[in-house]
C-alpha cells in the first residue's frame, strides 16, 4: 500500500479492452482479508480489537501485523477474550473518542449480540466487518444485522458490513 | 473460464491448494480467484475450496457448482461426500491415490468420462518423501498442471516458492514436479 506506486485514481485509465499492465506496481494479487485490513489501516483506526474466528481471522491477523511492524502507528491492537468483549472494547474506545474497528463472523456475531444493541443504541461510530461462514447461524446473522441497523439513530455512523 | 473444485479434509491444505493455483495463474497474467467454503473447522472435516481462472475479469463470487476440473485430495471422501455433485461428463479428474483408478470403486462415474480425462497421483506418498509430512496439495497441483495444462508446472513451483519458507517450499516444489512424472492415467479411460 505504501510502496510509492501510483494509486489507481492517479494511474492512467486503461482502455476498456486493454488488460492492465503487469509488473508495473499497479496491479497485484492479494488475499481479500488482507485487502480489507489494508483498507482499514488507511482509515487510521486508533483501536482495533477482535477475537479470532474464521473467516475473518486473517483480517485482524493482518491488522495486528501492520501495528506490530509500525506500518499502522497511533493504533492499539487489543487481543480480547471474546466477541462480547471485542464490541465492548470498541464501545469504550468509541465513547472516549477513538476511531474503533473490530471484525467478527457467524457465531462470533451471535455472541456479540448484546453489545451490538448497546453500540447501536448509544449511536457510537464503530466500524465492523462481519464475515459469513456456511453455518446454521448465517440466517440469524442477517437478522441481527437488520435488527441492529434499525436501532441506529439518524446521522450516526454505526454500521455493519458483510464483505462476503 | 476454467472452474476448479478441490475436495479434501481439514489439515490437508485444501484452501492453500486453491490459493496457490490462483497465484500460479496470476503469474501467467490471467485473472484468478480462490476461496474456500467454511463449515465447521477441525482437522479431518470435509473441506471444499474453489478456484477460477480466466483471461478476463471474473465477476462471479459464488461457489463452483459445475466444475471443469475436480481435485480429490482424500480418496476416502469418494464414498462419504457427493464429490461428483454438479459434475458433467467432460470434467477433468485428479485423485490422490496410490492405487489405480479401477480400484477406487467409482466406475459408475468414471466410465462416462472422456479418454484421458482422469489421473491418479500418489500425492500423499510424494509429500512424505519430499516434504516429510502427509500434505498432498502441492503434488496434486503438479498433477493438475500435467493433466489440464491450464497452468505450467513452473508457475506452480514459483507460486509455492512465494508462499513458503525456502526449505518447505523446496520440498513442496519437488513433490509437485515429481507428480508430473508419477501420475497414472486410468487405463480404463485411455484412448
Amino acid at each position: 500500500v505504501n510502496d510509492g506506486a501510483p494509486r489507481p485514481a492517479e494511474a492512467q485509465p486503461a482502455a476498456a479492452t486493454t488488460r492492465p499492465a503487469f509488473g508495473t506496481g499497479r496491479i497485484g494479487q492479494i488475499e481479500g482479508s488482507r485487502g480489507v485490513a489494508e483498507a482499514v489501516g488507511l482509515c487510521r483506526p486508533e483501536v482495533v480489537c477482535a477475537y479470532p474466528v474464521p473467516p475473518q481471522t486473517h483480517i485482524v491477523e493482518a491488522l495486528a501485523t501492520l501495528v506490530k511492524a509500525g506500518d499502522l502507528t497511533a493504533c492499539e491492537f487489543v487481543n480480547v477474550e471474546s466477541e462480547f468483549a471485542a464490541m465492548s472494547v470498541a464501545i469504550g474506545a468509541s465513547a472516549a473518542g477513538a476511531r474503533a474497528y473490530t471484525a467478527t463472523a457467524s457465531q462470533g456475531l451471535l455472541y456479540m449480540t448484546e453489545a451490538l444493541y448497546n453500540a447501536a443504541g448509544l449511536g457510537l461510530p464503530i466500524d465492523e466487518v462481519s464475515g459469513c461462514a456456511q453455518t446454521p447461524s448465517s440466517g440469524l446473522h442477517l437478522a441481527i444485522v437488520a435488527i441492529a441497523g434499525k436501532n441506529v439513530p439518524n446521522g450516526t455512523r454505526c454500521r455493519i458490513r458483510r464483505p462476503v | 473460464m476454467l472452474q476448479i473444485r478441490i475436495h479434501g479434509r481439514g489439515g490437508q491444505g485444501v484452501v492453500t491448494a486453491a490459493e496457490l493455483l490462483s497465484a500460479a495463474a496470476f503469474r501467467e497474467e490471467r485473472y484468478a480467484q480462490a476461496f474456500p467454503s467454511f463449515g465447521s473447522e477441525r482437522m479431518g472435516a470435509p473441506v471444499v475450496s474453489f478456484c477460477r481462472i480466466d483471461d478476463k475479469p471474473i465477476r462471479v463470487r459464488e461457489p463452483v457448482m459445475h466444475p471443469d476440473v475436480l481435485v480429490i485430495q482424500d480418496p476416502t471422501l469418494l464414498h462419504q461426500v457427493d464429490v461428483f455433485e454438479g459434475v458433467g461428463d467432460d470434467v477433468l479428474l485428479v485423485i490422490n491415490s496410490a492405487r489405480p483408478a479401477e480400484e477406487l470403486g467409482i466406475a459408475d462415474f468414471t466410465s462416462r468420462l472422456r479418454p484421458g480425462a482422469m489421473l491418479t497421483v500418489p500425492a500423499t506418498e510424494l509429500a512424505q518423501q519430499h516434504v516429510g509430512r502427509p500434505i498432498p496439495n502441492a503434488a496434486l497441483l503438479g498433477g493438475f498442471a500435467a493433466l489440464s495444462g491450464a497452468v505450467s508446472i513452473d508457475s506452480v513451483a514459483a507460486a509455492i516458492g512465494d508462499r513458503f519458507s525456502a526449505a518447505v517450499g523446496a520440498g513442496n516444489i519437488a513433490a509437485a514436479r515429481a507428480a508430473t512424472g508419477r501420475h497414472r492415467l486410468s487405463s480404463a479411460v485411455l484412448p
